[in-house]
């Protein structure tokens, strides 16, 4: 190599290098990363406690990593070379197809066991009649488009074993889920089911609550739909994905809802300033407050009902707001009150329980039910 | 602080590299000094008063023998000090609740509490470096380092300091106060750094997450396919990661002026476990030939010594690689096969084709590596049985699946564990070198950034070390 060629490679190393921290110090802090769906580190506070046990060393990498210049466009680079290097998954999420699924690792069996005790002991501590839901995961619905021989959890087990339940009774939809399986009932890009496949869930609910003739018909929901474009769902976060078509969110404005929590006013249960954001699922009841009451001014709704659930009911609980005159919905992943206690003091005459299979199979919380 | 990181390398190396070349020559060690203490201190500033304390024990001890050099005996007690010091405090934070927990484990009764000290980085490196300063001054192989700050300066050299190569002292004795940096050495580090960058950051951290799968699976349930496709992801993640660092401190070095010996040639290429032990981590392997196995006489004292050489070296190489018993086993299989070779196998196996070497060296080295990576004893025990076919079937979909997903990545590995990239890259005119040069430091820059910025799996194999 000639004086002048060193000099060359020299002179692009050390630009490299100085290049981004020159950047770095340009471009004001980012709070959240609306494509990674995360909240970003933020300079860490210096203590000499914290310098001593390397944590502030920590968090000072964790710090300019997360606000490295053009961040979003690395991580879109490293998701470039990882599908030319033929990776059918990252980061847990399997690439199938135009879908993202998010892949289901074979669960506890213990914490699985006792999950669904604690669902028949819910029932017969309360003594109300208590109905389980099961929404099966994408990776349940499009088995046949996970990549060749990818590991994934048979989650029909889990139906099996909810078939089993003593007091609490099984609502099945996986069969029906899977029968409508070329409809839109699950998003792309995201984790959840849209509207629609809540839709056909709620049927097989109002079925089994004995509620059939108050069952809304497409027809009936028409005139109250709306959508929301340019859905980028958790697992394209996750997976760091690029290049997918969004999907759009289905939601019914349906009137004389209203959202109650504990020590705030009424609010509709929509927040629509989530649709502006990256985490438009939120626009359902503003994500997952630990605890809520609907209350429906619809003539014709009656009884009361107690919902436990995940995030997966926000986009049901809607429909059966309009036949309930009061839902109760308690979060146990985020409420640590006693579900006992909560469902003696709002007096409901019925339970919902309804989970996805893999938070059901997983979430230690569960087990608190049966206290 | 790890190189592959963001605050190293986009912070820590270009202002490091920026106030060393503003520096006054005469100054430079001392900047050198200052630069390796805020590198170790970065992530441990407890243990700095380890490193200053081992920087200011073997100067003294240095400087003792230099002027004791007529007086056999008084330096012989003074290196005897020095190395007794280094090594005492390599037992205490890195082997003292080993030997205790065994020592319990022998005697119930006895009221021992592990200490459970966290090992100060890199102390494995640095202490045999600063043991070979006082053993070459007393075998005039050095002189004695009368400037603290060089002496320093050699201790702390960020370069090599967490993760080697272990530099021997008399292999930079003029280079720490002689050396002269230049352009053509500065961009020939430049590329062996961005090299070992690549190696590490592209290489080894996305093989290193397949390993991740089969470490945490239980041995029994293994299929046959999954415990080789498992041991083999393990092989190629150790030798990229080591083999990475080693290239980024080399390269580090020469663009500070240094030129130190390289670690790693091609080891997977050997034909036999005696080769592939003269071509994986060099340095470790020549610093036990100089200062164990050539002082016990090395195999000029009849078979048997050399056999009881042989295993004295390799044991210790075992346990220099960790507190366990695993590293015990790894180290004894070693020896085991090393003198095997040099009884029997090394003629057959100069006759024989090289693939009937290269084979059997392959799996030896896998088996080892399934003693290495397993630190339970148990586990180790039944990953080899595995290996074996003594887990379930020949295949597993899952590992189907595995395999086909890291195939592309896997044949890149096999690539790149040879020699064959360098020889296309020297077949080409000057020019195309160093247009190659430009093309492939800026790619692996910039892909390198990418998977460091989002990185999901970027672990420090060397803690323990």
């Amino acid at each position: 190599m000639t004086k002048k060629q060193s000099a060359a490679l020299c002179a692009l190393f050390l630009l490299f290098l100085c290049l981004f921290p020159l950047l770095g110090l340009l471009q004001p802090d980012r709070e959240f990363s609306p494509m990674e769906n995360r909240a970003l580190a933020q300079k860490p506070a210096f203590r000499l406690s914290a310098f001593f046990s390397g944590q502030w060393a920590q968090d000072c990498e964790s710090y300019l990593t997360d606000q490295f210049p053009l961040r979003d466009a690395w991580v879109g680079l490293k998701y470039v070379c990882e599908r030319a290097m033929l990776r059918r998954e990252n980061n847990g999420v399997y690439f199938a197809g135009d879908r993202l699924i998010a892949r289901f690792d074979p669960p506890d069996q213990s914490r699985v066991e006792s999950n669904f005790a604690a669902v028949d002991r819910l029932a017969q501590n309360t003594g109300l009649p208590t109905r389980l839901l099961l929404a099966p995961t994408s990776a349940y619905l499009y088995a046949d488009q996970l990549p060749k021989n990818a590991p994934s959890y048979d989650q029909q087990q889990l139906f099996d074993r909810a078939e089993a339940l003593e007091t609490a009774q099984n609502i099945p939809v996986s069969q029906l889920l899977l029968e409508r399986r070329e409809e839109p009932i699950y998003y792309r890009t995201d984790h959840h089911w849209t509207a629609q496949g809540a839709y056909w869930a709620y049927a097989s609910y109002m079925e089994a609550a004995g509620r059939r003739e108050e069952i809304l018909t497409q027809e009936d929901l028409a005139p109250y739909r709306r959508q929301i474009e340019n859905f980028y769902g958790t697992l394209y976060s996750q997976a760091g994905a690029r290049f997918y078509q969004p999907d759009a969110i289905t939601y019914y404005d349906f009137p004389g809802l209203a959202m109650e929590q504990p020590g705030e006013e009424p609010q509709p249960i929509y927040d629509l300033s989530f649709a502006e954001q990256k985490d438009k699922y939120s626009l359902f009841f503003g994500g997952n407050p630990p605890q809520f009451c609907i209350r429906s001014q619809n003539p014709q709704a009656h009884g009361s009902l107690l919902v436990v659930k995940d995030s997966f009911a926000n986009s049901l609980l809607p429909y059966l707001a309009l036949s309930y005159r009061e839902i109760y919905v308690f979060d146990p992943r985020y409420n640590r009150d006693s579900l006992r206690q909560f469902a003696a003091d709002c007096g409901a005459d019925e339970i919902l329980i309804l989970y996805q299979t893999a938070n059901f199979a997983q979430d230690a919380n569960i087990g608190l039910l049966a206290l | 602080m790890v190189f592959s990181s963001v605050p190293f390398l986009f912070y820590f190396l270009p202002l490091c590299l920026g106030i060393y070349y503003f520096t006054p020559r005469r100054w430079r060690n001392l900047a050198l000094l200052l630069a390796g203490l805020a590198f170790y201190g970065w992530g441990e500033p407890v243990y700095l008063a380890v490193m200053i304390f081992s920087i200011l024990v073997d100067y003294t001890h240095g400087l003792l023998i230099g002027r004791w050099k007529e007086n056999r005996r008084q330096a012989r007690l003074a290196v005897a000090s020095s190395v007794l010091i280094n090594l005492g405090l390599l037992f205490f934070f890195k082997y003292y609740d080993f030997a205790l927990s065994n020592l319990a484990a022998l005697f119930p009764g006895l009221p021992l509490r592990p200490l459970g000290l966290s090992l100060p980085i890199g102390i494995s490196f640095y202490t045999f470096q600063t043991m070979s300063y006082t053993i070459d001054v007393y075998r005039g192989d050095a002189r004695p380092q009368k400037d603290v700050a060089a002496f320093g300066a050699f201790v702390t050299l960020f370069p090599q300091l967490i993760a080697g190569p272990i530099v021997k002292y008399k292999d930079v004795d003029g280079q720490l106060t002689g050396r002269r940096e230049n352009l053509s050495q500065f961009a020939a580090g430049i590329q062996t750094f961005v090299c070992g960058l690549a190696k590490k950051a592209l290489l080894a951290n996305n093989i290193g997450a397949l390993w991740e799968v089969y470490s945490q699976a239980d041995p029994a349930s293994l299929s046959l396919l999954g415990a080789w496709l498992g041991i083999l992801a393990f092989a190629f993640q150790i030798y990229f990661d080591f083999s990475g660092y080693s290239d980024m401190a080399v390269g580090l070095g020469r663009m500070l002026g240094f030129e130190f010996k390289i670690n790693f040639n091609y080891p997977y290429l050997s034909r036999s476990v005696t080769e592939f032990w003269r071509r994986w981590h060099i340095s470790l392997g020549s610093w036990f030939r100089e200062y164990v196995y050539i002082p016990l006489g090395g195999n000029r004292r009849g078979k048997w010594k050399t056999y009881r050489n042989i295993f004295a070296v390799w044991l210790l190489t075992g346990l220099w690689h960790g507190a366990s018993w695993n590293f015990l086993l790894w180290g004894l299989f070693f020896a085991l096969l090393l003198t095997a070779e040099k009884a029997l196998l090394l003629p057959l196996l100069q006759k024989a084709p090289g693939w009937v070497g290269r084979l059997y060296t392959g799996a030896a080295v896998l088996f080892s590596w399934a003693l290495f990576a397993n630190e339970e004893l148990d586990r180790a025990w039944g990953y080899c049985k595995a290996m074996l076919g003594a887990g379930q079937g020949l295949t597993d979909p899952a590992s189907l699946y595995r395999l086909v997903s890291y195939l592309p990545l896997l044949l890149v590995l096999a690539f790149a564990s040879g020699p064959w990239a360098k020889d296309l890259f020297y077949r080409l005119s000057a020019k195309g070198q160093w247009r190659l040069a430009m093309a492939g430091c800026g790619l692996g820059l910039v892909l390198s950034a990418a998977y460091l910025v989002d990185a999901s799996y970027n672990p420090f194999l060397y803690f323990r070390f």
